[in-house]
């Protein structure tokens, strides 16, 4: 069945005769149609049924009748004034019993029944056969059992032989023999094509005429098809002589016809006439009211769905919420706390009443001075007239100390939007007192073992030096070689350390840039002349250095001392791998928003299968001329950290046996800001 | 010849510094803590003072501190030599009042440099070697 729109739907049901009120497991009133609204003015959707129903009745004991309605399946009548009324609840299928409809028939008006009651015996009983048929058809909501039920008990007063209910097949437009009643009496539901159309025979004519018809004799009748000239008809002839149709409606489009026939002429009567007449158009309502029935059960299994649904969805949602590891507060768009998860609760160390259902702003007595900016912030969000410019995907972050229990708290509150509209706010909290503790554990760590390396060699190459000065007179020629040699290695070990210190401290994060212009020449000019020529002159190197760089080179925003160490590293990185004679050559270009700097050497190069490892962390080439060298595989990979730092790339080309080069870019940045 | 205070609580450093000063031409008094170094400093004129940062007793920071609030004593340059290098450890030297700030292990010519730049131009921005 087609989907209707809530409008459509509630239009037909209010059309319907029957009254109808849907009640939910709840006893709250989901929905009901126009009869029920005029049996009962004070129905409100939401409202409880119990009051729906004092509304008919003050009588405590039709009351608990009343409500015994809401027990799917249980009948009343119920005496309303001026008609009876027949009440009865059917569950409507849902996943389970969730809805009870309840449907209010007429049974008869008060004064048919008086103005009646003296009428002669024929017309008695020919009502009260329609009223037994109105009452039976009243239960049955499904349309093949309507047929059924009423050809049955039509069957029975009219002295028919044989009763068959034709339905238009609704694609083919053949009559389909649905309902059969034979000699037994019995009626039974069957599905036999006639081979009759609706432009043929009597029930052609009763169809497009929409008028019911008794024929004494078919024999005298131009209408009716006789079975030997139909055709396609298969199985014993039979004689229909008297026959009696009427058509069926669906709204108000004929649907079908009703046929009763017997073999003889001359057996039915006016008053079986008037019966089928009055009885097919119960039949139609009764046919009506079932396919609407159908109609309110699917369009109520579908709003059952969605609202479940619904719950479901939110019971997910709120389970998820509750379930973080993260304390969740989410405030509504008047400033009031909807939700505070377990998290929550055992962070804040408060009782849930004094946050859920409560103003968010009343939280200040708990945090004090602490969290203010977070506090104002979803204050404010909370104001009516300042939520009107919030943004979707602003969102504030703070760090405070919980006055009550010393713990470090971190969170985050961003704006809830649902199509465009506001709708609060969610806040997030994460305890990080510990990861405080941590990094504090981890920094004097650092500081203790950086402190503790440095003291002793700072004897060792303090005194080392103190020798090499002359502070303790001539040293014999041996003795100068080692203890050279002792100086040599302490500095290395110096080095290390420092190292060292620094790869910790990039994990920790503890490496802050102190950016301010810098003209790169200039600090070419310092690593070259106070650091390199010194090396190539103290190690007495044959090195051909040179150095290209124009003039109107701009400066950049940078830490000047880390580009210092990015381009030491670089200038020892190529003299300690570069035999003698060799050539060093640094240069520095512009582009249009960076300026590249690049160290080519003439040394020893780097295999193509070691390229993309240089870069690592501690990584030495197994290279014998490699290990010659003294070194500990830390120098390129910060020289590359400090470059990336500063939003650059360093980078390297090398052709093994040749030379390498590294490259590095710096962005200029805005040299203007201070 | 110039007279340098320092203040070194190991005993091989104490001596390191003060045979390199000496032997580069200072006049050196040495103290084995901050308390200590504060008690000389008052006793004597001097041209600069050159304090590692732990110390028992009363560590470096907190004896420049002291240093810096006399009257008498608050122009006399005071360097940090300290083996803590840690960005803030030197933040809060400087933040002592210290004019400079040196890591250990140093080289002798190199501190004697500093040394000397430090009283040649009585005020130089501090810097971390």
């Amino acid at each position: 069945m087609a989907e209707l729109s809530n409008l459509t739907f509630q239009r037909i049901i209010d059309n319907l005769p029957t009254a109808i009120i849907v009640i939910g497991d709840d006893g709250i009133v989901r929905l009901f149609n126009q009869q029920a609204k005029t049996l009962s003015p004070g129905l409100e959707t939401g409202s409880s049924w119990e009051s729906a129903g004092m509304l008919f009745h003050t009588d405590p004991k039709i009351k608990r009748e009343w409500m015994e309605l809401l027990t799917p399946g249980s009948v009343m009548e119920a005496d309303l004034g001026f008609a009876i009324w027949r009440l009865e609840s059917q569950p409507v299928e849902l996943d389970g019993s969730d809805f009870v409809q309840i449907t209010a028939n007429h049974i008869r008006d008060r004064t048919v029944e008086n103005s009646h009651i003296d009428e002669e015996k024929s017309e008695l009983s020919r009502l009260r056969k329609l009223l037994e048929i109105t009452q039976e058809l009243s239960y049955l909501l499904e349309e093949e059992l309507v047929l059924e039920k009423a050809l049955q008990l039509l069957n029975d007063p009219i002295n028919a032989a044989e009763g068959r209910v034709l339905l238009k097949d609704e694609i083919t437009g053949e009559f389909v023999a649905r309902v059969e009643v034979e000699g037994d009496g019995k009626a039974q539901l069957i599905e036999k094509p006639t081979g009759i159309w609706p432009n043929q025979g009597l029930a052609g004519w009763v169809l497009r005429t929409r008028q019911a018809v008794l024929i004494p004799d078919t024999e005298k009748d131009k209408r009716w098809i006789s079975n030997g000239t139909r055709k396609g008809q298969t199985g014993p002839l039979r004689l229909r002589r008297s026959v009696l149709a009427a058509p069926l409606e669906f709204g108000h489009e004929p649907i079908g016809v009703v046929i009763l026939s017997n073999p003889e002429p001359n057996q039915f009567s006016e008053d079986d006439f008037l019966l089928l007449k009055e009885a097919t158009a119960l039949m139609s309502n009764a046919l009506y009211n079932a396919h609407l029935y159908d109609l309110i059960r699917n369009q109520g299994a579908r709003l059952g769905g969605m609202l479940r649904e619904e719950q479901i969805n939110a019971a997910k949602n709120q389970s998820i919420l509750e379930s973080i590891a993260d304390g969740v507060l989410v405030v509504d768009q008047f400033g009031e706390t909807i939700l505070a998860n377990d998290a929550f609760i055992d962070i804040f160390e408060i009782p849930r009443w004094r946050v859920v259902g409560k103003k968010v702003s009343s939280l200040d007595e708990v945090l004090k001075d602490s969290g203010a900016n977070w506090l104002n912030v979803v204050t404010e969000w909370g104001d009516e007239e300042s939520s009107a410019n919030i943004v979707a995907g602003k969102s504030v972050e703070d760090t405070f100390v919980l006055a009550n229990s010393d713990r470090t708290v971190r969170v985050s509150l961003a704006p809830v939007f649902a199509g465009g509209q506001f709708l609060g706010t969610v806040s997030i909290f994460r305890d990080i007192t510990r990861e405080i503790e941590a990094d504090l554990a981890k920094t004097s760590f650092i500081s203790l073992v950086s402190h503790e390396l440095r003291t002793p060699l700072t004897s060792i190459r303090g005194y080392t030096e103190l020798m090499l000065m002359g502070a303790a007179g001539d040293l014999p020629e041996t003795i100068d070689k080692y203890v050279k040699i002792i100086q040599t290695n302490a500095k290395r070990l110096h080095e290390l350390v420092g190292d060292i210190l620094l790869v910790t401290q990039f994990d920790s994060g503890d490496m802050p840039l102190t950016l301010m212009p810098v003209q790169l020449g200039e600090v070419i000019d310092d690593v070259v002349n106070n650091h390199l020529k010194n090396r190539i002159s103290v190690e007495n190197r044959t090195i051909d250095l040179s150095v290209e760089y124009g003039s109107d080179l701009p400066e950049v925003m940078a830490d000047r001392g880390r580009i210092v160490q990015i381009l030491t590293n670089l200038v020892d990185n190529a003299l300690n791998y570069t035999p003698d004679p060799g050539e060093i050559v640094i240069v520095a270009r512009q582009t249009a928003e960076s300026i590249f700097m690049s160290v080519r050497d003439t040394g020893i190069g780097i295999a193509p299968d070691e390229i993309d490892e240089v870069f690592q962390r501690f990584y030495r080439s197994e290279d014998v001329s490699v290990r010659q060298v003294a070194g500990t595989g830390l120098g390129l990979s910060i020289a590359k950290t400090f470059v990336e730092m500063h939003g650059g790339h360093l980078t390297v080309s090398s052709e093994y046996g040749v030379g390498s080069t590294f490259t590095f870019d710096l962005p200029i940045g805005d040299v203007d800001q201070d | 010849m110039p007279r340098i205070l320092i203040a070194e609580d190991e005993l091989d450093i104490r001596e390191l510094i003060k045979i390199t000063l000496t032997f580069s031409g200072f006049e050196v008094v040495a103290a084995e803590d901050g308390q200590k170094a504060v008690e000389l400093a008052q006793d004597g004129e001097y041209d600069l003072i050159m304090m590692d940062v732990q110390m028992p007793h009363m560590d470096g920071y907190q004896a420049c501190r002291e240093i810096k609030k006399m009257p008498a004593l608050r122009h006399v340059p005071v360097v940090f030599l300290s083996a803590k290098g840690q960005s803030s450890e030197v933040k809060e030297g400087l933040g002592a009042g210290a004019i400079d700030y040196m890591l250990k292990p140093f080289a002798p010519d190199e501190l004697i440099t500093r040394i000397n730049q430090i009283l040649e131009n009585g005020r130089k921005p501090g810097q971390v070697t």
